[in-house]
């Protein structure tokens, strides 16, 4: 089936991906300047997609007896000193109010007799978010923003000079039509990426990961492609999770007062807490819950046994307004609910809103590239951002655009890389190639799990064995050009699969780059399993030159100059 | 299974451009044939239940992959009245358990019903 026609859209503001932050982005913008066309292209339908498809149960980033330095100094340890203390720190000071914007919304946040947000711990409260999702979509609608649903972009539009981003090439998923939107300006909130090491579960029960898996990466790559500065991928982000259906665990643990446990019942994390005199990092969970299994002591539980009736009520329905299906196992036997409920490390995962990994940004969230704007999950820097975090980024970025309207030029995108844009887009229609979407992603994730440290490898890997993933990566980055597409469907799967590839390769470039161990199992290198301060404490760049990965390292501090690198080999073409 | 569709419920969401379950799925799983819904690919799917929510029949439910449960227990939900309505039914289409949760404030401008 061979695209129809095409069509072309012009507005002010266009943000990319009606997400979590994207719908957010929105309604700011709607509400403040009424008087600016907005536009939002989103892949699926926006009352129902990205990370919030299924609903929340907490408010993860809201400072319930704390402050923003607090905040900053919090996450600061959590990440071994390594992000933008600017950026989480701006954060930091919009995570409450955007809260009380999902209360205005209508999402239902319970508060105690005091007035106060019932509090999991000092960081985060409890939400019934069954719902925010359609909330979210239906204050952007009210607002008079144009939406596209099944339109899914894969490349931007640049002005006359190449050098200001001017709008976007997507392609609608019923039509077929192929689209350009141009702007004057883009705000890109595509979320992270799933999909790129090898999924836990087999055959059917493949795609139950935590993170999102139609988040497919692509205005990651859509901006590596363009030559955007890329930040902290090599610190991949992997959840401890429930066994089997992944679902998340704080859920179980945090207000609850429930502990994990190895096969022996011993509370190995509380233990591991008093030995140290400290409480764990995120990532030290994951990784002492893997150790427990390489003595010999695994599998971990969280048992719940000492729950009462109600308190296991609270939890079921705490499920259900995010992870449901985990309730078909939980209650097994509804007479005999679960009490110990095994746990275990997902695979991982490129993320901007847990972890690390995304577009380097400057406060106002302006990528590297003129014109373009990063929100949420996309935006790199500053983790632990989550949903409050991620709407503080889509407001921060809202304000500049506005602020600096008057200065932006009308956008003009020459014919010449709209042509471009569409043959790129497309020819997987017109390949007579012999190889289909799944069989390359399937290669992809072998080839992450194997030497780049998937959950298997316990998420661990060295030099050789990332220099042979760049080999393999680069080969099935030329060889799944083959791929065919014969509907549009498929079409939008080729593209994914095209994009994980490349963050793939970007990934595997940071990950030889950074010589030690600074997040275990985020980023583990069995050959420098230490953290070597005197020349990590500083930031992994890349940015796309002339189709090579070209590696950076970046000064920690402001204003983040570049530092020179030894001993990396960039990107080679073998 | 991961989505189980009945088809003697299921009318295809006749007279609509597209069926619920194909507007919503964010991966966009579902297309019609016939009068009825059929899932691209099952082993896609997330188990995020927006399908489930949307369809007007409640003609679907979510079962657990036999790959990672042998329990054919599913799972249904259905809105209303700024509620939502689980049900956790057995093999046999019997119901197990189930919880009433409000999903949206009363003061919310929109009652829902999806
Ligand atoms: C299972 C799960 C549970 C979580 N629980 C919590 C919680 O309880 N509390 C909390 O605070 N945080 C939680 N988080 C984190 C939080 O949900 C995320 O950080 C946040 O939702 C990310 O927002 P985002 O806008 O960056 O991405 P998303 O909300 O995922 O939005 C990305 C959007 O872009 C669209 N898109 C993708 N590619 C394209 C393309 N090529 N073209 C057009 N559109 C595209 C997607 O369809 C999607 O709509 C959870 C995350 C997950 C996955
Ligand atoms: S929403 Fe329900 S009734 Fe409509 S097509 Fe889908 S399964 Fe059938
Ligand atoms: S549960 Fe979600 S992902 Fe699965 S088919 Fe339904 S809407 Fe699609």
């Amino acid at each position: 089936m061979p695209f129809k026609k095409d069509r072309h859209i012009e507005t002010d503001i266009l943000i990319i991906g009606g997400g979590t932050a994207g719908c957010m982005a929105a309604i700011i913008a709607g509400q403040r300047a009424p008087h600016l066309d907005v536009t939002v292209i989103e892949k699926a339908n926006i009352m129902r997609s990205g990370c919030l498809a299924m609903g929340l149960n907490a408010v993860n980033a809201y400072l319930v007896d704390s402050n923003p330095e607090n905040y900053l100094e919090y996450v600061k340890r959590d990440n071994y000193d390594v992000l933008r203390s600017d950026l989480v720190l701006s954060i930091g000071k919009r995570l409450n109010s955007m809260t009380q914007m999902l209360v205005k919304l209508g999402v239902p946040v319970p508060k105690d007799r005091e007035d106060r947000f019932l509090a999991r711990s000092p960081r985060s409260i409890l939400m019934h978010g069954e719902q925010i999702k359609p909330l979210l979509a239906e204050a952007v609608i009210s607002q008079g923003v144009h939406v596209y649903n099944r339109t899914p972009a894969y490349r931007l539009l640049f002005d006359r000079t190449g050098k200001r981003v001017s709008g976007v090439a997507a392609f609608d998923l019923r039509s077929m039509e192929f689209m350009t939107i141009k702007a004057k300006a883009v705000l890109i909130t595509t979320g992270g990426a799933s999909g790129i090491y090898r999924p836990s579960n087999p055959g059917l029960a493949r795609t139950k990961t935590w993170y999102c898996p139609y988040n497919a990466g692509s205005g990651l790559a859509m901006g590596i492609r363009a030559g955007a500065e890329m930040t902290s991928f090599e610190m991949r982000f992997a959840a401890l999770r429930t066994k089997d259906v992944i679902a998340p665990t704080g859920t179980l643990v945090l207000g609850t007062g429930m502990s994990q446990c190895n096969a022996r019942n011993e509370k190995y994390i509380k233990k591991k807490e008093e030995m140290l005199g400290r409480p764990l990092t995120t990532c030290e969970r994951l990784l002492f819950t893997i150790d427990e299994h390489k003595k010999g002591t695994g599998p971990c539980y969280v048992d719940v046994s000492s729950l009462d009736k109600k308190q296991y009520n609270d939890l079921v329905e705490s499920y259900l307004n995010m992870a449901p299906s985990i309730i078909i196992d939980l209650l097994k036997d509804p007479d005999h609910p679960r009490t110990h409920i095994e746990i275990c490390g997902s695979e991982p995962y490129i993320n901007g809103g847990h972890g690390m990994a995304g577009f380097w940004i400057d406060k106002n969230r302006r990528t590297t590239l003129d014109g373009l704007y990063a929100a949420g999950d996309v935006a790199g820097g500053s983790p632990k951002k989550y949903i409050t975090g991620c709407f503080a980024e889509a407001e921060m970025a809202v304000e500049d655009i506005i602020k600096t309207f008057c200065e932006i030029p009308e956008p003009e995108v020459p014919q010449k890389s709209v042509t471009l844009a569409m043959g790129e887009i497309f020819s997987p229609l017109y390949s007579d190639g012999d190889i289909t979407f799944t069989e390359v992603e399937e290669r992809l994730q072998k080839i992450m799990e194997e030497y780049a440290g998937g959950s298997t490898q316990n998420y661990e890997t060295s030099r050789d064995k990332l220099v042979l993933a760049r080999k393999y990566l680069l080969r099935l980055f030329y060889r799944a050009g083959d791929m065919k597409a014969a509907e549009p469907y498929e079409l939008m799967r080729v593209q994914d699969t095209m994009d994980r590839i490349l963050l793939g390769r970007v990934l595997v470039e940071h990950m030889l780059a950074r010589c030690e161990t600074r997040w275990p199992c985020y980023q583990t290198r069995l050959d420098f399993p230490m953290r070597n301060d005197l020349e990590f404490l500083a930031f992994i760049n890349s940015k796309m030159e002339q189709d090579k990965i070209r590696v950076l390292k970046r000064n920690l501090q402001p204003p983040y100059t570049y530092m020179p690198i030894e001993g990396i080999n960039n990107d080679s073409t073998n | 299974m991961t989505v189980r569709i009945d088809y003697i419920l299921c009318n295809g969401c006749r007279g609509r451009a597209e069926g619920c379950c194909e507007e919503i799925c964010p991966g966009y799983l579902f297309y019609r044939e016939n009068g009825k819904a059929v899932m691209r690919e099952p082993s896609d799917c997330w188990d995020c239940f927006a399908c489930v929510k949307a369809c007007p029949r409640a003609a679907l439910s979510v079962e657990l992959p036999f790959q990672i449960s042998e329990v054919k227990h599913r799972l249904i939900a259905r809105i209303k009245n700024n509620r939502i309505n689980w049900q956790l039914l057995d093999s046999n289409g019997l119901t197990l358990v189930k919880y009433s949760i409000q999903n949206r404030n009363e003061k919310s401008k929109n009652s829902n019903n999806e």
